[in-house]
């Protein structure tokens, strides 16, 4: 929300015998919040991924990406819902997700000491923590790249030739 | 061939394409048992969206003490619509929680979002010690 102070003076009508008070002036003061916290879900882009029958096991063959921008934000994650879907709609098999294979771009505001300070824990949630500036108008923006393997509960249940899905959320921590 | 996809294909190609969620984070002092709260929840996408309220604590496990006003937790709203939602929160002892509104629908028809996104704020209640 924006919240704008402004502080109005009161017109003086100046006589010769007044003295002029030449730091008079408009002034005013911008709210907290005119610049506050923010984060928005930029464009997300889908990766594939291939099954391996004899590991039993889907491995990445095109990363997946996230595009994430923040302002004065402590922490992003992307993890896996932990369920399978078909045509958007749940199967019965959970599916375990290693993101292993993942990493993060950063630029914008506080580009260098998000780098440097991150921590990114790349297993079933890609975690980025630290580093975000608190002041500013600026924005970080991360590119999350997310690859790794994925594994089924219940295999035996695949459908030969079928498309799966899984779903992730992301969540951002003003 | 078995095939995963870890993600619909779609493009939100802009910083105005998602939801968003003010204030970030508070720390507040109670002066009521129930301490109310009031986030504005705001729709950029150019579609209908769904957002639920959830509360969690700091270490993501689901939080006890509080209920929306009116009792609706979940907010239909228009493309660049916002809503105001006011929270209660049992202010004893020190509470350290996070709102998060979630996304749980897009478009008329509500259908689940293959990235469900969650924004949440921190808050930070010291109330009434027992």
């Amino acid at each position: 929300m924006k919240n704008i102070i402004a502080t109005s003076i009161a017109l003086l009508t100046a006589t010769s015998a007044m003295a002029v008070d030449d730091t008079l002036k408009w002034q005013g003061v911008t709210g907290t919040d005119l610049h506050g916290e923010w984060c928005a879900l930029g464009s997300v882009v889908t990766g594939n991924m291939t099954y391996n029958a004899t590991t039993k096991k889907w491995l990445t063959t095109k990363s997946a990406k996230i595009v994430v921008t923040a302002r004065k934000i402590s922490n992003v994650k992307v993890e896996s819902q932990g369920q399978l879907y078909k045509s958007n709609s749940a199967t019965t098999s959970n599916v375990t997700v290693d993101l292993n294979d993942s990493w993060v771009d950063v630029t914008g505001a506080g580009a260098d000491a998000v780098r440097a300070t991150k921590t990114l824990s790349p297993t079933t949630v890609a975690e980025i923590t630290g580093g975000f500036p608190t002041s500013g108008p600026d924005y970080t923006i991360l590119t999350i790249t997310l690859g790794g393997t994925a594994t089924v509960t219940n295999p035996e249940t695949l459908i030969e030739d079928s498309a799966y899905q899984v779903h992730h959320k992301v969540t951002c921590t003003l | 061939m078995k095939i995963l996809i870890l993600f619909i294909g779609m493009l939100i190609p802009s910083l105005g394409f998602a939801h968003s969620q003010t204030p970030g984070f508070q720390v507040v002092k109670p002066t009521t048992l129930a301490h109310p709260e009031t986030y504005i929840i705001k729709n950029h996408y150019d579609f209908p969206i769904t957002l639920a309220i959830e509360v969690y604590n700091k270490d993501g496990s689901p939080a006890e003490g509080w209920r929306m006003r009116g009792n609706k937790y979940a907010w239909n709203l228009l493309p660049n619509s916002s809503k105001d939602v006011t929270i209660e929160f049992k202010a004893v002892n020190v509470r350290k929680l996070l709102v998060c509104s979630k996304l749980i629908g897009v478009g008329y028809e509500q259908e689940k979002p293959s990235v469900e996104s969650n924004v949440c704020s921190r808050l930070i209640i010291d109330g009434f010690r027992r």
